[in-house]
């Protein structure tokens, strides 16, 4: 069996892109930004929220257009990289190899502080965030099937948590409803065009869906309606999740706080609310890094080979014991009490959403299929991607342009993007000579 | 079994840093402490100023916020030395 999912039932097999797809929405920067952008848009939110999803959803027919041209390729990268040319496609990995340094060092160092304050308070922080990267790093040397299982526990965790959470909250929000719901931010009329734009950064992430399906056997379409469901399901989620926080709290606590997940939690079911608020937090950040982990060590082979290791050693875990320790010496180093982190993730997410286009553009590339003759139909289609890839374009152009931090944002997109071109002139050039 | 073998050892290797680290702390911290009863206490004393040194994460992820502390940027001393006389206690808290 080794690290195949051979033979798997279908139920795997839907599984399998499902859990990997939600992993990085799971994340409680996901929750905090949530219940921040709910706080100042109130339930006209829930409208913006659902377009994002269909703006994923869009994207993901995209992704479904080029898997089914190429279908024997398991990574996006691969297929972009046919398409046009490695140099490009270099950056879809590399985008992921950024986020996963600023967003797991965040994302476990926020685990720590939870564990200490939810449920032992003597416990060292940091000791959470090593012990819990130390045990993610692990997994990774186990076969795909152990990465998967492990995933399925984590997601698993967290949306029963949200869901007894939500389901809690409806039953008492009659009764916890005693404060008022007070007046929608005036700030967001000055900012409303961030705001209208910010639920984008809920959805990155759909595309780890993609990881190690080759492995399963299943029919491609179920690997497009898995994470079809997972966008949706997530839609779902965060507009229930959303519904209850808004019941339970004001609008001005909820855009101000840093914590308006756990308020919501609190104000629900008191002190049980908190601990499994807190299991919510630490099991959906192992979620997101251990999809993070299992994308680099299942999609990194080809690229470790071509820029840092031979072709006899196993690069790709050799790439995760060193974002590992890098990550680790972020974390000894205190990038998470520097204000600057926040920006890096949030720059992270953007560049990652940048790193669609270059999906979309592909997609455009290859309508001119030689099955396909139709010229109505190829004109019908490259205008509707052409409109496509200028939303997502001027939804990132947006969301940059009306940061807090903008400048910053794009200087980190800058500097990433510089720093890529090295490996990505190595990888291009060796390319050829290991696909 | 070499498998399992190299999951443990890295498992190890990540926790000797932080082991290592943690000591390295422990060494270097000489910092005189107070009881939160005894804080309680110093609350009503209008020549207590409490001041919150949490940056980043530290602060954010935080439930525990002591009401009517000042955040404070800990390595922006001459702020401090500003804003609160000179003969104020001030008191700073991290965890």
């Amino acid at each position: 069996m080794g690290g195949h999912l051979n033979k798997q039932k279908p139920g795997m097999e839907f599984c399998l892109p499902f859990v990997f797809s939600i992993g990085v929405m799971l994340s409680v920067d996901t929750l905090a930004l949530l219940g921040n952008f709910l706080g100042k848009t109130g339930y006209f939110g829930f409208l913006l929220i659902i377009i994002s999803a269909m703006i994923y959803l869009g994207l993901l027919s995209r992704y479904n257009h080029l898997f089914n041209l190429f279908p024997r390729h398991s990574a996006d990268f691969e297929i972009v990289a046919n398409v046009m040319g490695p140099m490009p496609a270099f950056l879809l990995f590399f985008v992921k190899i950024i986020a996963v340094i600023f967003l797991s060092t965040g994302l476990l160092v926020s685990s720590g502080f939870v564990f200490n304050e939810v449920f032992l308070y003597w416990f060292p922080n940091f000791a959470v965030a090593f012990i819990l990267l130390g045990l993610l790093s692990g997994i990774q040397f186990l076969p795909f099937k152990g990465k998967f299982f492990f995933q399925i526990g984590f997601v698993a965790i967290s949306i029963c948590g949200l869901l007894f959470l939500i389901v809690a909250g409806i039953i008492q929000s009659d009764q916890i409803l005693t404060i008022q719901p007070g007046e929608i931010d005036d700030t967001f009329v000055e900012t409303k065009l961030n705001g209208i734009f910010l639920p984008l950064l809920l959805f990155v992430g759909f595309d780890l869906g993609f990881i190690g399906y080759n492995k399963s056997g299943g029919p491609e379409s179920l690997r497009y309606h898995s994470i079809f469901f997972a966008v949706f399901f997530m839609c779902i989620l965060f507009i229930l999740w959303g519904f209850v926080s808004l019941e339970t709290m004001t609008l001005q606590k909820l855009a101000s706080t840093s914590i308006p997940h756990m308020i919501a939690a609190r104000n629900i079911l008191g002190d049980m609310g908190r601990v499994i608020m807190g299991i919510i937090v630490i099991s959906g950040s192992l979620a997101v890094v251990n999809a993070l982990f299992s994308f680099i060590s299942e999609q990194g082979r080809h690229i470790s080979k071509a820029i840092l290791f031979p072709k006899k050693i196993n690069g790709s875990k050799i790439l995760i014991l060193l974002i590992a320790l890098t990550i680790a010496g972020l974390m000894a180093g205190g990038l998470a009490g520097y204000e600057k982190l926040e920006t890096f993730i949030r720059a992270s997410l953007i560049f990652w959403m940048i790193s669609y286009t270059l999906v979309s553009l592909s997609s455009m590339r290859c309508l001119k299929s030689p099955g396909n003759k139709n010229h109505v139909d190829i004109l019908f289609k490259k205008v509707k991607s052409i409109i496509f890839l200028l939303i997502l374009v001027i939804s990132i152009l947006i969301l940059i342009g009306t940061d807090d931090k903008s400048i910053h944002i794009a200087r980190f997109i800058g500097l990433s993007f510089l720093l890529s071109l090295i490996p990505g002139v190595m990888f291009a050039l060796k390319y050829n000579n290991i696909k | 079994m070499k498998l399992y073998k190299k999951s443990s050892i890295f498992a190890v290797v990540i926790f000797a840093i932080f082991i290592t680290l943690q000591t390295s702390i422990g060494i270097g911290a000489q910092v005189n402490t107070m009881t939160k009863e005894l804080l309680k206490d110093m609350m009503n004393d209008d020549t207590v100023s409490i001041l919150d040194v949490r940056r980043g994460r530290d602060w954010s992820s935080s439930e525990f916020k002591i009401k009517g502390a000042d955040r404070i940027d800990p390595q922006n001393f001459d702020i401090m030395k500003a804003k609160y006389p000179k003969d104020n206690t001030l008191v700073l808290y991290c965890a």
